[in-house]
């Protein structure tokens, strides 16, 4: 386990309480993770030291803070374990790389008589902007079916795939169950049938090691504020060939190459996906979250998320009244349970009561949750700063609920 | 723990959203009625006999937290056999208790207006109120 009281002491967060006088037990990091001093020290260093903006100007300042922002790209890519830093397009997060895939390959590729297909586990972010592009586009929205415990079964997919599925879109891991796809293999199966893959990495980057080449996706998302990094930026990874004749779903500044009365012609990527004045402070602050990650490792950390889940797990499971929802088997820091009878809402307010922030409703995954045949989940998350102790609070305050409740 | 939380699943709110009091399917009825929470995704349908202005039958269906059900269910036995400037009263007492403002507002309503103290619930006790006050306005 790692040092969970070092690493909450770098956490300003946890030094406040919640209406009811009691300390954060945050245990809802699929959401957002908390923020460590040295993020939210890059980011007021940045506008009080660096701040102007990138690319434009020719003065001192401004090549800082260009070379502070490109710097980051470079932690990215490095992170990523991607050979070429025009791959890295820094974006809002996990929903605008999406779309930005969805609409701006999604114009050029998408026909009729084509197919997308997305899994029924995905996050709305990667599923909604499929289903518009393939309204625009006129190809067939096709929903892959899954286990009856929530999980992808490889034989479906290949059934799945057609000759003509231009794209699969699926996410590196549940953010409501936690199951960890096989992304390599996926991309496998999906390569040989000709059908490119867009990955949702939304809740991998913070939990395990990445390597994009050896996974060999050829897009890939996710979102600044998921590790420790601010709102308000996050990643788009795309194989540089995809890229380069990829049109851009957003038109402005710092992205054209010559603006002429009836015509324009764009940058390469990546500024010709960076359309106007990026978040800059918050794209060289995720470079110090990434730092603050690789500081710590991301086999501590994975191993920390799955100790903390497993105990979770066992304890919840020998809890009366508790259904849990998925398998525990391959599975991340994210455990998704219901307590008979008690709506996950009811539940998530008194958990709240005990300083417990929990996450429940549909996450989101509105598909997935007609899957299973329920309305919501109450969804608990771990990340680095939470311990066995406060799983235990979590034990106690759901045998409260039940008393509350009954 | 705070009193309100108490205060807030009290016995008669816990009663009432157990209550199978006009908790029935009305595929039939004049008006259906959803009232939905796209955060939470609780629904319900309310079913609607209307007879010229009074409502002839109101029932409900569906899925939600316990403040949205016992509210619901407080709706759909309130408004049973009253006429359209009726319900509206009795919307605007809803309101008004629910900010507080009712002089006389009964055990139960006094339980809902708690849902303000805890953070997103309140759309759970104002859920289907509002979508009849909307259908009861498009009229
Ligand atoms: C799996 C997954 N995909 C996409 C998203 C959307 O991320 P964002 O809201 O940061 O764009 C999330 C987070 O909510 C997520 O968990």
């Amino acid at each position: 386990m790692l040092d969970v009281s070092l690493i909450r002491k770098q956490f300003p967060i946890f030094s406040t309480v919640n209406d009811a006088g009691k300390p954060l037990v945050y245990l809802d990091n699929a959401a957002t993770t908390q923020k460590p001093w040295v993020v939210l020290e890059s980011l007021s260093n940045y506008y009080r030291t660096l701040n102007a903006n990138i690319h434009r100007g020719i003065y001192d300042l401004a090549d800082k803070s260009t070379k502070a922002y490109e710097q980051s790209r470079g932690k990215v890519a490095q992170f990523l374990k991607v050979e070429h830093l025009e791959e890295i397009i820094f974006c809002r997060g996990t929903t605008e790389a999406i779309n930005m895939v969805a609409h701006g390959w999604g114009m050029d590729h998408l026909n009729p008589g084509d197919e997308v297909l997305v899994t029924a586990m995905e996050h709305h972010a990667n599923f909604v902007p499929w289903q518009v592009a393939c309204e625009y586009s006129g190809a067939k929205f096709k929903v892959l079916p899954l286990n009856s415990d929530g999980s992808l079964n490889l034989e479906s997919l290949k059934e799945a795939l057609t000759p003509h599925t231009r794209m699969l879109a699926v996410t590196h891991i549940s953010n409501t169950l936690g199951c960890i796809n096989p992304i390599q293999e996926i991309v496998k199966i999906a390569h040989n049938n000709g059908t490119l893959v867009m990955v949702d990495g939304a809740q991998s980057v913070s939990f395990q090691e990445l390597n994009l080449q050896d996974l060999d996706c050829d897009f890939f998302a996710f979102s600044g504020h998921k590790i420790f990094g601010p709102m308000g930026v996050g990643v788009l990874y795309g194989k540089r060939e995809l890229l380069q004749e990829m049109s851009p779903y957003q038109q402005g500044g710092s992205m054209i190459y010559q603006v002429g009365e009836q015509k324009t012609t764009y940058k390469a990527p990546p500024h010709r996906f960076e359309a106007g004045t990026p978040p800059v402070a918050d794209a060289v602050a995720l470079g110090t979250a990434l730092d603050f990650v690789n500081g710590i490792g991301l086999a501590s950390i994975k191993d920390h998320h799955i100790q903390l889940r497993n105990y979770a797990w066992e304890r919840l499971t020998t809890t009366d009244h508790v259904q849990l929802l998925g398998s525990p088997n391959q599975s991340a820091g994210i455990i998704s349970f219901n307590v008979e009878n008690i709506h996950a809402h009811d539940v998530a307010t008194i958990l709240g009561e005990a300083g417990i922030a929990v996450r429940a409703g549909h996450h989101c995954t509105q598909p997935l949750m007609d899957h299973l045949g329920i309305s919501g989940t109450v969804r608990v998350s771990f990340s680095i700063y939470n311990d066995f102790n406060e799983v235990d609070q979590l034990i106690d305050a759901l045998v409260t609920t039940r008393k509350i409740m009954a | 723990m705070r009193p309100e939380l108490k205060a807030l699943y009290q016995k008669i709110l816990l009663d009432r959203a157990k209550s199978t009091l006009g908790f029935e399917k009305g595929p039939e009825a004049q008006h259906i009625i959803e009232a939905y929470n796209p955060v939470c995704g609780d629904q319900f349908k309310l079913f609607l006999d209307l007879d010229t202005d009074k409502v002839d039958h109101a029932s409900y269906h569906g899925y939600g937290c316990a403040i949205s059900k016992a509210s619901t269910s407080l709706l759909i036995e309130s408004i049973q056999g009253k006429n359209l400037d009726e319900c509206r009263k009795l919307i605007d007492f809803f309101k008004q208790c629910m900010s507080g403002m009712a002089t006389n507002p009964g055990e139960i309503y006094q339980a809902l207006a708690l849902s303000k103290e805890f953070p997103g619930r309140q759309q759970c006790a104002v859920l289907s109120w509002q979508a009849f006050e909307n259908f009861i306005d498009g009229l």
